[in-house]
């Protein structure tokens, strides 16, 4: 049991305080981040399938070149682990969304 | 391929040298700074000679540094870069010639002028000549490791500051040893060539790893 | 090359789903560790003979010393993953662990401190190990302010596992000219740790402290790895927002060269 009279204690309180801060800060920074993320993504999500439900008026041939091209550098270029992180878990952020995310991967390369 | 690096050394060799170019500049801002830690510490000669290595080391440690943002920015902005990337030279070979012209107009000329600044700080002639011996070795080990940082900050429009901040850490086991060597050269229960020789030891592991590390980090584009 | 590509696809995908499954219950699992360790560190153990209460900052203090060291450990390890391998995850878990090896370093750093100031009665002793982990906690800050400084994340990846390994190799060079350094500079007078043998009394809290704080660190690791695949995921979206937006101010024949070669 702490002795809350002995000489030191504040010493030990002041340990375990800096402790809970720097804890706290990296739990907090944490949620926060995930949470900053997820709507980010949410934002865009609501404007890219906007724009997918919309059949644009213009060029679906120029489109799908626009992302084979892209595709190719990418495996090559430095992007390939920003890209692939980028289409992998889309739709992904509940619970259960594995499956979607591979269809929407598939659907991606094809 | 001798030919090709050879021709690299004399042409930054020239650039430093010519209007533009960063030159002696190292020298006098070495110069500077031993002239400042005076005014700051006073004006005593017993504390002056006694501290006088650490001086010198630091103000050699602090000079390296300022020409070393530009140890391959300026070749990254003019493309001549690429061209060493495609060479069939190395680059690892290229890396270690560039640092050796930086060292040539940097590390070299400072530690070969340090006696004459070990004046300045009331040191003995064996203290300068320790001084001497341990800034001859143990630059190099401050410029490749510097160039390091040179590399990994090449295509940043503002290196400068983050440069320090990535390389000092790295650079405080060469401070540690070269001052130990120097100090131990005016007395102490050390034996100079102790230090000295653990000192030599990190210039080489530094040029081997800052070689290594700063080609990766070109080839990587960063 | 497919293989490849779909190595790339599939594995952040899977993390996502893997990790969103775990991440509670390893968020539950350190708290309760870590409950369990605070209550043997301040309730259930005895104050030491010598250090009196100070020693229950031992608790904190040398987990804190331990996570500052792994979590390096799990950088270089990422970093060789990210030059070598070239695995989709291994930038991010880099990134992911920097801040949190950052923050366990200053803890370390600052219950060091706590303790020395009743202990040696100063603040601050440039003694062999707390120099040690200053340089370690610079160390951290050089790589935190590189990832700030290059926009691209894969580039900027790419420089800090290379800047990483060198201060892997770096570490013990450091930590054996610090010690060199030292023996030099003798101290006056330090009451030195090492020599005491640990009672199993203090060793039951240190463990359980040491497990606790570690799941804490490995859950906000994998926390910041799924925040940071995110983040990746915007910033490819909004890429191609851009290109897309771009394509279609474009007249038709030049838009797929030229939208492709500007979307790097």
């Amino acid at each position: 049991m702490i002795a809350l009279d002995s000489p030191h204690i504040g010493f030990v309180l002041a340990a375990y305080m800096a402790a809970a801060i720097v804890i706290a800060g990296l739990v907090l920074r944490a949620v926060i981040d995930s949470r900053m993320r997820n709507r980010a993504l949410d934002i865009l999500a609501a404007r890219g399938v906007a724009r997918h439900r919309v059949p644009s008026s213009g060029h679906p041939e120029g489109a799908s070149a626009v992302r084979t091209i892209s595709d190719g550098r990418d495996t090559v270029g430095s992007e390939s682990s920003a890209q692939g992180a980028g289409y992998a878990g889309r739709g992904e952020g509940e619970e259960g969304g594995t499956a979607r995310s591979h269809d929407d991967g598939r659907s991606d390369r094809r | 391929m001798m030919a090709a690096l050879g021709a690299l050394l004399v042409r930054d060799l020239k650039l430093a040298a010519r209007v533009g170019g960063s030159g002696l500049l190292g020298v006098v801002f070495f110069l500077m700074l031993v002239t400042l830690i005076p005014f700051a510490l006073g004006p005593d000669l017993n504390l002056l000679s006694r501290i006088g290595p650490a001086i010198l080391w630091i103000a050699a440690v602090l000079a390296t540094l300022i020409g070393l943002d530009r140890l391959f920015q300026g070749d990254e902005e003019d493309g001549s870069l690429d061209l060493m990337r495609m060479s069939h030279v190395p680059l690892e070979l290229v890396v270690i010639v560039k640092g050796l012209a930086h060292w040539l107009t940097t590390g070299f000329p400072l530690a070969l002028l340090s006696p004459l600044f070990g004046l300045l700080l009331a040191q003995e002639p064996d203290a300068m000549l320790a001084v001497m011996a341990t800034l001859m070795v143990g630059t190099p080990a401050l410029t490749f490791i510097g160039g390091i940082g040179a590399a990994l900050t090449a295509s940043l429009p503002r290196g400068g500051l983050i440069l320090a901040v990535l390389v000092l850490p790295l650079m405080i086991p060469t401070l540690i040893f070269g001052v130990s060597a120097a100090q131990a050269a005016i007395g102490g229960t050390v034996p100079f060539l102790t230090p000295f020789l653990v000192l030599a030891a990190l210039s080489l592991v530094a040029i081997v790893t800052g070689a290594v590390a700063s080609a990766a980090a070109l080839r990587g584009g960063g | 090359m497919p293989t490849s590509f779909l190595w790339g696809l599939a594995n952040p995908t899977r993390f996502m789903a893997l990790s969103a499954r775990i991440l509670p219950w390893m968020a539950a699992l350190s708290a309760v560790v870590t409950a369990a360790g605070l209550y043997l560190a301040l309730f259930s153990s005895p104050a030491d003979y010598q250090q009196g209460e100070t020693v229950r900052i031992m608790y904190i203090h040398v987990p804190a010393a331990w996570l500052a060291l792994a979590l390096y450990a799990i950088m270089s390890l990422s970093a060789l993953g990210t030059l070598v391998w070239r695995h989709p995850l291994a930038d991010v878990s880099q990134k992911a662990a920097a801040p949190i090896g950052a923050a366990f370093t200053l803890l370390c750093l600052v219950t060091g401190s706590l303790w020395g100031k009743p202990m040696w009665g100063t603040w601050w002793v440039w003694d062999a190990r707390l120099t040690s982990v200053l340089v370690l906690f610079l160390i951290y800050l050089g790589i935190l302010a590189l990832w700030r400084a290059i926009e691209d994340p894969g580039q900027a990846a790419r420089a800090v596992a290379i800047l990483t390994l060198v201060g892997f190799v770096n570490i013990p060079i450091v930590k054996f000219s610090v010690d060199w350094w030292n023996t030099l500079h003798q101290p006056a007078s330090v009451i030195r740790m090492d020599g005491a043998t640990i009672d199993a009394s203090m060793l039951w809290p240190l463990f359980t402290m040491a497990i606790g704080l570690t799941l804490l660190a490995l859950t906000l690791h994998m926390s910041g790895m799924r925040s940071e695949i995110l983040a990746r995921r915007a910033r490819s979206l909004t890429l191609k927002a851009a290109d897309r937006a771009a394509e279609r101010q474009r007249p038709l024949p030049l838009s797929a060269g030229s939208a492709g070669a500007g979307s790097a």
